[in-house]
């Protein structure tokens, strides 16, 4: 795992963004660090409010330009800086592209008035790989529009749906939640992208749905060495479907390790909460006291100091630095959890 | 009181919307001050053939008319007139058409249905041709226009607030209410009405504007009050035999009309985007 | 009134409702609830559960008599109020109240939390005002709020006080029999533990009994007694909670429970069985409504509708083959 780590497709580096309001500057990231290796799933997981969607965001460069500001950061894909290039050339060649998204509700995201089959054509048109970077609708030949709806048709196979012909004929409101989601995903990898970003994909579809969905993504992202975002606010989804885990906590990131080593050793006191307050039988109900802070004026050093159990002086003033376990585990605490008793044998 | 401040800020921050409550404060100064402000108070009974179809001067800022009466005074008092007919038809339209509209949205029965066929038959004949025909039955009278008017225009609040009403009982918090136990009558007044408010406040300010130049077309059509009164529909019908020449005869009822129409119509839309709770709610996060 | 039967009993309740064409004619009927027969116990917790389709929100609106049921009976404390509108109903219909999913649409927008908090006892009882606010001071602190609330709009408050506001908005009535409909959903986990936590501790302090509806397994099976599981307008399966989820006796309920993401178990990427998705529950096939999905379908499942049989004790499903599944559990 840490070998595949080491081969970065995405490198978030002290990423601040703020937003205006009428309150003042609610500081949404706030130095945040994010990693992506080929072909990994990588879980960005988060309550909301933590600035998991912004930080999704700003990856893909859809962020509302009246709104908010860059303050810092880089964010490094395949080797180039995003916030560096000129927009008109990440939305030609980078969004849609090499980077894809799959959102929340499968539902907005398409056109209700013309059926799936056109509006995925006209996806064709832009974005398909043939496709010269920019130039759309001049070029879009009977050859190359044949090749793409035999693409299409193998992608929509491969993601499982029913009678294809059916459903390209079919306006979005005539498919369920659960196909819906699986031709965004399918539009997601027409493309062929290095990255698909999935925003809380499975959040608004029944478990046994989700399930079919996770395996779906899990699946394709293997056979075709794509890596995703997952980003999510339930950690049990995470645990299902992620190679490595990030949880954040207002606009910070708090912990980042592998899958197996995060739920076998989570070092962050908030992490910990975390997974104590999600319902099991053996340990009854444990919430974490206290509430998500504003983001205009967060406490100061450690966000979470003011709900966490272990915080002492320090935690109050200067926002503690990355400690590292190894193993791709880090975490940002004065006072990780479990590591002294280690430490000490 | 709170909110009352709240919407006059947020009125008199977007400009085409003042403007609107301007001319209708234009409107409602004029009516109450017309003794103090008119040159010639008493032209509006009194005329003067002498000083028939003299052009806009000092003595008379917006000339006279074909009986020598002065134009400016007469229209100042014209706008009492206006103002009564708008206010009393629809008035009387909203007290028809609200509560018809509330309980057959309510009550979704046969007798539902009946009140709104009763009122899409008044809505599928034009308003004017509708107007015009009860005006011309009873004869030209300032109670039979009032009368006229509301006879056509209480559909129009039967169907907005059915309308919306119907949309009202499919929020979650109107079910929620009637799951207490609440009555039908609690349901309608205490959550219902007042959610549905904004809508019926928007309309009705707007439609102060089409009944005003309905009202007018009936005048001009000399169905409208008889004269002497000072009617501004009347007065531009009276000014036609003398155009082009006494071209400030039709200009100045007309214009009266205009800007004032127009003022209701700038009120009615700036007071949909400040009282509608979607984009209010939007505005404040 | 019995003391002993159950507070709250279903017979065979039926709705339907009608599926309507572009002219408003009945092209068929969509069957939200089919012979729904359920018992609840007094000072009992039962879970509801099924995914989105299976009725569970329309059986807690039939119950509070905002559907009328197509056929059947609702018995609640040994009266029938099957066909009784809210108001008509009100001395009863006190004692039985439900909670909607979005607490904050069920707050009227333009009324204050106080006055919200207020309006049950103006409908149900005669208080004086000074009486009525002691009463929603009292459960206000019962559900942790502060009193500075009472004067926000719904809008101005979070999520989790919204909820918080709801249950009190019907505590304030004493009700005995509280149906919950899906109480956390869209809540942050670390708030959905105290807010889960508050329940529990409602129901010791005002003897309340929970019908708990809602999607989430996890939750479900940590604090209810007893599960009936859902699957479009049908209950499959219906048993005491660790039963149900140790040893699921329908194949469905068990491709429910192998769905849940569980920490530290086998995941779902690597095995999940459960193919395609519910039927359109216009048009229904025959027999068992979950066969065409199933693994252990055969011909006999395409024949007659299973009934709900207690094939063990305080255990019942509606499967034909249900003791092959809980072999193959095994």
């Amino acid at each position: 795992m840490s070998e595949a780590r080491r081969d970065l497709l995405l490198d978030v580096r002290g990423l601040e963004i703020g937003f205006a309001t009428e309150a003042g500057l609610a500081r949404v990231l706030d130095g945040v660090n994010f990693r992506i290796a080929r072909g990994e799933i990588a879980g960005l997981v988060g309550e909301s409010g933590c600035g998991k969607t912004t930080l999704a965001r700003a990856i893909l460069g859809i962020l509302p330009m009246n709104a908010a500001r860059i303050r810092a950061g880089e964010i490094i894909f395949d080797g180039e800086d995003l916030l560096e290039k000129d927009p008109r050339t990440l939305e030609a060649e980078l969004r849609g592209r090499r980077v894809t998204f799959v959102p929340q509700d499968p539902f907005s995201s398409f056109n209700p008035v013309f059926t799936i089959g056109a509006q995925i054509d006209e996806l064709m048109k832009w974005k398909s790989p043939d496709a010269e970077p920019g130039t759309g609708l001049r070029h879009y030949g009977r050859a190359r529009r044949r090749a793409d709806r035999a693409r299409v048709r193998e992608l929509l196979g491969t993601v499982q749906l029913p009678d294809i012909d059916g459903i390209l004929r079919k306006y979005p409101h005539e498919v369920s939640g659960g196909q819906r989601q699986r031709l965004m995903i399918a539009m997601a990898l027409l493309p062929e992208p290095q990255l698909i970003i999935a925003d809380e994909p499975t959040t608004a579809l029944d478990v046994t749905i989700q399930a079919q969905i996770l395996q779906l993504l899990r699946r394709l992202a293997t056979d075709r060495g794509v890596s995703v975002l997952f980003t999510t606010h339930d950690l049990g989804t995470a645990y299902e479907i992620c190679d490595h885990i990030t949880v954040m906590y207002a606009g910070q990131e708090v912990e980042t390790a592998p899958s197996d080593e995060f739920f076998a050793r989570p070092r962050h006191p908030y992490t910990r909460s975390l997974l104590a307050s999600l319902p099991s039988r053996d340990r009854g109900i444990h919430g974490i006291p206290g509430q998500i802070p504003g983001l205009v004026d967060p406490p100061g050093g450690c966000r979470f100091h003011p709900r966490c159990k272990n915080a002492t002086a320090i935690c109050a003033e200067t926002r503690p630095g990355i400690s590292d376990f190894g193993t791709g585990h880090t975490a940002r605490c004065y006072h990780p959890v479990g590591h002294d008793r280690e430490a000490a044998r | 009181m709170e909110t009352a401040r709240y919407l006059l800020k947020k009125l008199l921050s977007d400009r085409t919307a003042a403007l609107g409550a301007f001319l209708i404060l234009l409107l409602i100064l004029a009516a109450i001050l017309a003794p103090v402000l008119a040159t010639h108070p008493e032209d509006v009974t009194e005329f003067h053939p002498s000083e028939r179809l003299q052009g806009p001067s000092a003595e008379h800022f917006f000339g006279t008319d074909r009986m020598g009466s002065d134009i400016y005074s007469r229209i100042l008092y014209g706008a009492r007139i206006t103002i009564a007919i708008a206010l009393i038809a629809i008035g009387v339209s909203v007290l028809i058409g609200v509560p018809i509209g509330l309980i057959a949205g309510y009550y979704r029965n046969w007798a539902s249905e009946a009140l709104m066929r009763v009122s899409d038959i008044f809505l599928s004949v034009p308003q004017i041709v509708l107007a015009i025909a009860i005006a011309q039955t009873l004869g030209p009278s300032l109670e039979n226009v009032i009368l006229a008017l509301s006879a056509t225009y209480w559909p129009f609040w039967a169907r907005l607030v059915y309308a919306e009403t119907r949309s009202a009982l499919n929020e979650t918090y109107v079910e929620a209410s009637i799951a207490l136990g609440a009555r039908p009558w609690r349901v309608m007044m205490l959550h219902v009405l007042p959610n549905i408010s904004s809508s019926v406040i928007v309309r009705t300010t707007i439609g102060m504007g089409g009944t005003i130049l309905t009202a007018a077309a009936l005048g001009f059509l000399g169905l409208g009050p008889p004269p002497p009164t000072p009617e501004w529909g009347r007065m531009i019908a009276e000014s036609r035999e003398f155009l082009p020449e006494a071209w400030w005869y039709a200009t100045a009822p007309g214009l009266a009309i205009f800007l004032v129409v127009m003022g209701f119509n700038l009120l009615g839309d700036g007071l949909r985007d400040i009282l509608d709770p979607r984009i209010r709610r939007s505005r404040d996060e | 009134m019995s003391a002993d039967g159950p507070l709250l009993r279903l017979e065979a309740v039926k709705k339907y409702f009608a599926i309507r064409n572009a002219w408003k004619r009945q092209v068929g009927w969509l069957r939200a609830l089919d012979d729904v027969s359920l018992d609840v116990a007094r000072g009992e917790i039962l879970g509801i559960v099924g995914e989105s389709g299976c009725g569970k929100s329309t059986l807690g609106k039939t119950v509070m008599g905002i559907h009328a049921p197509t056929a059947g009976r609702i018995v609640f404390e040994g009266n029938d109020i099957t066909h009784l509108k809210p108001y008509a109903a009100r001395g009863l219909r006190r004692q039985l109240q439900y909670t909607y999913q979005d607490p904050g649409a069920s707050l009227d927008p333009r009324w204050k939390i106080r006055r919200s908090l207020m309006e049950p006892l103006v409908i149900h009882t005669d208080l004086g005002r000074r009486e009525r606010h002691a009463r929603v001071r009292e459960i206000l602190d019962a559900v942790n709020l502060p009193e500075s609330h009472l004067d926000l709009y719904p809008h101005e408050i979070s999520g989790g006080q919204q909820r918080r506001v709801g249950l009190a908005r019907i505590l304030t009535l004493q009700p005995s029999l509280v149906m919950l409909d899906e109480p956390t959903s869209g809540l942050d986990v670390s708030v959905q533990a105290t807010i889960l936590n508050l329940f529990l501790d409602l129901k010791r302090r005002f003897d309340l009994t929970y019908v708990f509806i809602s999607h989430d397994l996890s939750v479900v099976r940590m604090i209810c007694d007893r599960v009936a599981v859902m699957y479009l307008g049908k209950v499959v399966e219906l048993g005491e909670t660790e039963a149900v989820f140790s040893s699921p006796r329908h194949p469905y309920t068990r491709s429910l429970l192998a769905a849940i993401p569980t920490i530290g178990e086998g995941r779902v990427t690597e095995d999940f069985w459960l193919e395609g998705e519910p039927p359109d529950p216009g048009n229904l096939p025959s027999g068992c409504r979950f066969r065409t999905r199933c693994h252990f379908a055969r011909e006999a499942c395409a024949g007659a509708v299973p009934p709900l049989v207690e094939n063990r004790p305080n255990h019942a499903d509606a499967c034909l083959f249900s003791d092959e599944v809980v072999r193959d559990n095994a």
